[in-house]
């Protein structure tokens, strides 16, 4: 009897804990409505896994309260405390582990005197319990203690620097952590306010009160951007000025700051017209310098409706204990997280009435691997669960950066088998196996991504190692083409000479002459316009070989130096290129010198052209093959050899034409420089017309397509 | 002279008062022989045979309840019966054996004073009707009105008496609408039919959708309980769960129209694959199904929310569809978006019927049991089930580009050949997967996607040709359903050219169906668009493809049916073709498959009839902020019938909690995969299959299936009779034959029904013999 009893009180007292326990969400198999992406080296999005899945939406209700009105700020404390601002209704609730209210903040009270901070855009948790309080609509900052008693109000400081017409509206505010002596010390303590309106960076209070400056202001954007805009607004309507960027450096969005103190900030970029959005989260050290490598962060594929870069809003960013970084994008409602050197791991969420997306998110905060997310038009909490995804990573990259690089390897191939778009697991994989010294099951890693510089690392151990084991026969096979080459070159210049009894040299044949050309550029050209040798079979030819070598660089350069991606190959480019830019430069002289009387027709300007491209071509030929056996470190030398083939050319072409034309030293200059105002000119004609051209065909696709709904 | 004159005059008295009480007996009977002779008393008590599924519970207690004054009993049957009042046009539908009335517009909707404004006017109607302005349609702003029907004036409003009810008929006058609606009892069941064809609109207005008694499964904040949707497995929004402020659901049954394409990306979602919704409040409940009509109704949910104080939940017919597109898109300041709307003649007719259910059956098992019922009787369910076998999806062939010469063209490459797929088949029965049931996708054409439509069911040169499929099919043919996609192509060709058979938009263009770019949510213009063929194509194009089958692909043991199941479209160009008659078209095509066993994925009612197999079934909702969890409806409804596989176990963010899934619903395991390692689908259009080489996850699989199989080897033909959450987190499912199955989702170990179950766990309980 007693047994059963116990029994029941048992089953009941366990059901309860449950229930209390749990969040009132589910545990089940949950759905993620928005689809994971990563960028690749090309910047384009490839599928990948989700990094968080939504595991609760929580209302007001749920939480234990009545419901929120606009939660605009998360703080989660080190002690797993969740605090959030519930700012419509100017309280603060903390919650606990489970999220369930510890206790509320709703009384604010100054000399007896209570205080409302209902609008309060933003607050932080030091780290003895105080709170401070943005009180945006108050205009102050308020320093309370853990239960609401507020100890000192903070105004707009009176100071040159700040315009007293200016309103305090303080958004944000944090505290810099109190820390031992050393590095940083100076800013111990130190309250940053950030101020909508004052872009001169986060207004600075001193531990006593008083005003200490501005701290971690973005940079003015660089001159040449700021020169072009300026002429670019001479040919703008009012509207498109309405587009372009403003010229004064844009305000900090949100900030946080990490247990050494260094300050993350995020700015909403308000730069719209430019691909290189760069600064829009920043790592600041003590002197307020951004120490972070300059990358793009957030969005930055090309977004066809409003013609720019998919805009990134981010407003709030949170660094967790191992130093990933996670923001919170407004304007997709998206949560991105990287790793501390700035590589993406994941993208999760959306903007929409599923579990896991937004209608307009405020605030992010990590805890236990979990991210909280406050919504002010949903008013309430969501809450993010890592995936297997994100945890596999983690687990890989923390491995990596600690140095165990052959226990990240098995990591990092559990990563792989998740997301097998994502290059950073064949760069940790690659990385994995080069540290342990297979550098030629790496060779494949790194290609895969795309990551050159490890891929010549690599390379170059690989090469060492071979040329370390083939010596031998590396010298034998030198020694034999050098020999083989002298033999050769010896029995050409025989048949030649044979062949060409009468002229001074032996390359004086059709098929020899544009070599003729490069060694002797004025006499040679000159006796081919005198004895009216030139062939268009031959410079067709030549023409042909620098079509081929083109294709060949794009498709057979080493991986080393190969940026750019082979299935972007496009022939007609190509074409233009080589054939283009021969006639183009052609047309372009002969009208140049038909002005100042020159005495070459246009088959010997097209031939004497395309004879002078041999050197080009040959030099690109060598860079070619140097390519696959030469390492990063030595990439002047194929710099090198392409340039030397590059200005050669010019001087044989410079010197033909001046011969062919029978032109003196000035006049040459002249025409080269008509040559190359013609040459602009033409492709600016050439880019404007297609531009036109597709303006018109634009036109009547539309009027088409009008007509068809109106049948 | 007394005794026998008194005898004789007794005789006679006695007599005449036998007469007269006979004749007063007649008289009786006359009068009351309508009611007596009624066609519904003299039919079935539920719908059909219902009550053998154990959904009549109790003895009917007629005559509990009293309607309110002014309501007349129109009809009746042995356990519902109809009132009406004729003035308003408001009845009530009573369910006699639970002893409920279900009030066409809600008891204290009058003296609510939460409700405010149109909401109020919106609830005390018998229907709403969304209509546009024809003159401004094109313009910035789609100029929808929202217009009810208790809002119309009382000689707008006639109510007459029918055989077996009442015709409400409304005439809108400022958008000289005018639109029937009958309400009767049939067979027991509320139905309500709206005739299309009676509708007329005069001027320039034109109908977008009715939604048909918003009131009648309305509940107020009061009430404990909650509503039901069929999206994706199932979902649940309980009464008054604070929720109503974050959003509500509208979405149609089947799914989203495919021919209708955004311009953004949108979230991923699950169709609402059966047109069923419920609402249960207290003990009592009310299923509702769309019987007629149902792939152009949308199902709306509603929650309690700041000036509403009624969770709602009704189907909405969408007579026109709207789209929009963007005219001079390249032009950046000029551009224009312009909207149009679906102009069809209405003729189709629209019936939903309702069924009450009460006590036990008060619930989404009960609503399921109900569903699963009407769906035997109407032949569309019938006992197909299997032994448990583990189910995998292959990827056969697929398209890159490649150069020759510089000269860029679309090449064909293996991603898992006919001979791969034997070995891996091979490897996983070595693992113990003695039972396993294959799709192949992309095994013929030109793989993964169509360029010219399929018409044969030839194995590919690429993949090893007939010789190399002929060695797969002899060892697992029979497991074989040959994927098969009659739907999209990227040009024309084998006699169905683009111009003609090809579906359009509303805005007389060809529907192009473009991927996204995942971060800007843009189409992506850069890879290849497709086509859909006219839904009228389909049985033809079936019926050729079922002859080549039966000539070269004989020795497998099915077709599978891309796309099908998942979604419906329609043809918006001069004669269109709407998405009834697409689901007309579906299911002649099914039958012109003849009886090559089908497989269809997802499981979209219309396909119940003819798939012998559903791969992922859903296992989720689609996670409306307006719902609070999923339930396994589907599951419910379809398990001892269908062999059905769960949800793609290499794309799920947590695959031990999708197996629990599968041993608490009986859903197999289900995964795809290839042979080829992934990275050979970067750059390609099919990049989004990563995390699919096999060499991942056949030990998985093997084990997994093992599991389910020990478990579900003695399940497989049983109904499912209860599913209970115990606690968050914790389910139990109860099968026909007793055998009860407990599963844990919870990160700590629980004690139910004297069971331990550990975390992430389950437990089995046979029955007591």
């Amino acid at each position: 009897m007693n047994k059963r009893w116990i029994w029941t009180a048992g089953l009941v007292l366990i059901t309860a804990l449950i229930l209390a326990t749990a969040v009132s969400a589910d545990e089940g198999v949950r759905y993620v409505p928005y689809s994971g992406y990563l960028y690749n080296s090309y910047e384009e999005s490839v599928p990948a896994p989700v990094g968080y899945e939504p595991a609760a939406v929580l209302s007001g209700t749920d939480l234990g309260v009545d419901s929120l009105s606009s939660p605009e700020d998360l703080f989660m404390s080190p002690s797993g405390e969740l605090y959030l601002l519930d700012s419509g209704n100017g309280r603060i609730l903390v919650l606990d582990r489970s999220l369930k209210l510890r206790r509320k903040i709703d009384r604010f009270i100054l000399n007896g005197e209570e205080l409302s901070i209902t609008g309060a855009k933003g607050f932080f948790v030091c780290e003895d319990g105080s709170i401070l309080i943005a009180d945006t609509s108050n205009y102050r900052v308020l320093v309370c203690d853990a239960s609401g008693n507020v100890r000192r109000v903070l105004e707009r400081p009176e100071t040159d620097l700040i315009d007293e017409m200016q309103p305090f509206e303080a958004v944000k505010v944090m505290q810099d952590p109190v820390r031992k002596a050393g590095v940083g010390e100076q800013n111990a303590g130190n309250i940053y306010v950030l101020v909508k309106g004052i872009n001169k960076g986060a207004v600075t209070f001193r531990p006593d009160g008083s005003f200490g400056g501005f701290y971690a202001s973005n940079d003015l954007e660089r001159t040449a951007e700021v020169i072009i805009d300026y002429i670019w607004s001479m040919f703008q309507t009012e509207k498109q000025k309405e587009v372009s960027k403003k010229r004064t450096p844009p305000e900090i969005t949100n900030f946080d700051i990490d247990a050494d103190g260094f300050v993350y900030t995020v700015t909403e970029t308000a730069k719209s017209s430019n691909r290189t959005a760069g600064e829009n989260v920043r790592k600041i050290n003590f002197k307020g310098s951004n120490i972070l490598k300059w990358k793009r962060y957030g969005d930055y594929e090309w977004d066809r409706d409003f013609k720019k870069p998919v805009i990134t809003r981010f407003v709030d960013i949170d660094v967790d204990e191992n130093g990933y970084m996670v923001m919170l994008d407004a304007a997709r409602g998206r949560v991105f997280e990287y790793t501390s050197e700035g590589m993406m791991v994941s993208v999760s969420g959306g903007m929409g009435q599923q579990n896991g997306t937004f209608l307009n998110p405020t605030a992010v905060e990590t805890g236990d691997g979990k991210i909280y997310v406050t919504d002010n038009l949903l008013n309430a909490l969501v809450v993010y669960e890592p995936t297997e995804y994100t945890k596999a990573f983690k687990t890989a990259y923390n491995l990596f950066q600690n140095g165990q690089y052959a226990e990240s390897l098995e990591s990092w191939k559990d990563v792989l088998r998740l997301s097998s778009n994502g290059e950073i697991a064949y760069y940790g994989i690659g990385a994995a196996l080069a540290e342990s010294g297979k550098y030629k099951e790496a060779l494949p890693y790194y290609r895969a991504s795309y990551s050159n510089s490890g891929y010549s690392d690599a390379f170059m151990e690989v090469r060492a190692d071979f040329i370390k084991r083939n010596f031998v026969l590396l010298i034998l096979a030198a020694v034999l083409l050098i020999a083989g080459t002298v033999v050769l070159m010896k029995q050409a210049a025989k048949r030649l000479r044979r062949a060409n009894v009468y002229s001074r040299s032996a390359l004086e044949t059709k098929y020899t002459y544009p070599i003729f050309t490069a060694l002797h550029p004025y006499d040679g050209f000159d006796q081919l316009k005198t004895n009216k040798r030139f062939s268009v079979q031959v410079s067709l030819m030549i023409l042909l070989l620098y079509f081929l070598a083109v294709c060949a660089k794009w498709f057979f350069t080493g991986f080393t130096f190969m940026d750019w991606r082979i299935s972007d190959f496009n022939i007609l480019i190509v074409i233009l290129q080589v054939f283009g830019s021969v006639l183009i430069l052609s047309v372009s002289n002969w009208a140049a010198c038909t002005l100042i009387e020159g005495k070459g027709r246009f088959k010997e300007i097209f031939c004497t052209i395309s004879y002078g491209m041999l050197p080009h071509v040959v030099g690109t030929l060598v860079a070619l093959l140097l390519s696959n056996v030469l390492v990063e470190k030595e990439g002047a030398f194929l710099a090198f050899c392409t340039l030397l083939g590059l200005v050669w050319t010019v001087v044989v072409i410079v010197t033909g034409l001046g011969s062919i034309h029978q032109f003196g030293f000035m006049k040459n200059l002249m025409s080269v420089l008509l040559t190359l105002a013609g040459f602009a000119v033409i492709l600016f004609l050439g880019t404007m017309f297609f531009g036109l051209l597709n303006q018109v065909r634009e036109f009547f696709i539309s009027v088409y397509s009008e007509l068809q709904m109106m049948m | 002279m007394s005794g026998a004159k008194k005898s004789f005059y007794r005789q006679r008295k006695f007599w005449l008062g036998c007469a007269a009480f006979l004749a007063a007996l007649c008289v009786l009977l006359l009068v009351l022989n309508p009611l007596l002779n009624h066609k519904h008393i003299a039919s079935v008590s539920l719908p059909g045979e219902m009550k053998n599924a154990g959904l009549v519970s109790g003895r009917a207690s007629p005559g509990n309840l009293i309607p309110p004054a002014g309501f007349e009993k129109l009809a009746e049957a042995p356990a519902t019966a109809l009132y009406a009042d004729l003035q308003t046009g408001q009845f009530i539908y009573e369910d006699k054996i639970g002893g409920k009335f279900w009030h066409s517009k809600p008891v204290g909707l009058d003296s609510d004073e939460v409700t405010i404004g149109l909401w109020k006017e919106q609830m005390g109607s018998m229907l709403l009707l969304e209509y546009v302005d024809m003159k401004s349609v094109t313009t910035s702003i789609m100029p929808l009105t929202l217009a009810s029907s208790a809002c119309v004036e009382a000689d707008g409003a006639t109510f007459r008496k029918i055989d077996g009810g009442f015709r409400a008929e409304y005439h809108f006058e400022e958008a000289d609408i005018f639109i029937p609606m009958e309400i009767t009892l049939k067979n027991g069941a509320l139905s309500a039919v709206i005739q299309s064809g009676e509708i007329k609109e005069g001027g320039d207005y034109h109908i977008t959708a009715i939604h048909v008694l918003p009131g009648l499964t309305a509940t107020d904040s009061t009430e404990t309980g909650y509503m039901l949707v069929p999206d994706g497995s199932g979902a649940i929004s309980e009464l008054n769960n604070g929720k109503g402020n974050f959003g509500f659901y509208d979405r149609p049954v089947y799914g989203l129209d495919e021919s209708i394409s955004p311009e953004k990306k949108l979230l991923n979602q699950r169709p609402a694959i059966f047109p069923v919704f419920g609402v249960k409040t207290g003990d009592h409940a009310l299923t509702a199904i769309i019987t007629q009509g149902e792939a152009e109704a949308n199902i709306y949910v509603g929650n309690v929310k700041d000036g509403m104080n009624y969770n709602q939940v009704y189907a909405k017919i969408v007579t026109a569809q709207t789209d929009s597109t963007t005219l001079f898109e390249a032009d950046y300041f000029n551009k224009r978006k312009i909207y149009n709307v679906e102009r069809r003649t209405l003729r189709d007719r629209y019936e939903v019927q309702y069924f009450p259910l009460s006590g036990e059956n008060a619930s989404y098992t009960g609503m399921a049991k109900l569903y699963q019922e009407y769906l035997k009787m109407n032949g569309q369910l019938t006992k197909k089930a299997r032994e448990p076998a583990l189910h995998i999806g292959f990827y056969g062939a697929a398209e890159r580009q490649a150069w020759f010469l510089g000269i860029p063209y679309d090449k064909l490459f293996a991603l898992t050949t006919y001979a791969q797929a034997k070995e891996i088949l091979d490897e996983l029965t070595g693992l113990g997967a003695n039972r396993i049931a294959v799709r192949y996708e992309g095994w013929t054409n030109y793989g993964l996607q169509n360029e010219k439509i399929t018409v044969a069911a030839k194995p590919i040169g690429v993949l090893g040709g007939v010789s190399g499929f002929r060695w797969l099919s002899a060892d697992y043919g029979k497991s074989l359903s040959l994927g098969v996609d009659f739907i999209t192509m990227k040009k024309g060709g084998r006699s169905y050219s683009v111009m003609t058979d090809t579906v359009k938009t509303m805005f007389n263009t060809r529907v192009k169906k473009y991927d996204y770019i995942l971060s800007a949510q843009v189409t992506n213009l850069n890879r290849d668009f497709w086509y859909l063929i006219k839904p009228s194509r389909l049985p033809a194009l079936a019926k050729t493809f079922a002859d080549s089958f039966h000539k070269e692909a004989g020795d497998a043991g099915g077709v599978y049916l891309i796309g099908i199941g998942r979604f419906v479209y329609s043809d918006f160009d001069k004669t269109g073709i709407t998405r009834s008659q697409t689901v007309e078209y579906y299911r002649k095509a099914m039958s012109a498959l003849g009886d090559i066993p089908l497989s269809v994925d997802t499981g979209n009612a219309y396909t119940l009839g003819y798939a012998d197999r559903i791969y992922e079934l859903p296992c989720t909702d689609s996670g409306f902020t307006v719902f609070d969890r999923s339930v396994p409806f589907a599951q419910i409804v379809l398990h001892g019938y269908i062999p059905y596989s769960s949800d793609d176990f290499n794309r799920a963010t947590d695959r031990r909690k999708l197996f629990l899934y599968c041993m608490e619903t009986g859903a197999s395991p289900f995964y795809a995969g290839m042979y080829a390692r992934p990275e050979i689908l970067i750059e390609t259009d099919f990049s989004h299959l990563y995390s699919t080489y096999y060499k991942d996850w056949t030990k998985d699989a093997a084990q997994n299936y093992q599991a389910f199989a020990a478990v579900y080897e003695n399940l497989f033909d049983k109904e499912i009779t209860a599913h209970d959450r115990l606690a968050p987190s914790v389910y139990r499912t109860t099968f026909s034959n007793g055998t009860k199955i407990y599963v844990n989702y919870s990160g700590t170990r629980v004690l139910v029904d004297g069971m331990a179950i550990k975390a992430m766990d389950y437990e089995v309980k046979e029955a007591a013999n």
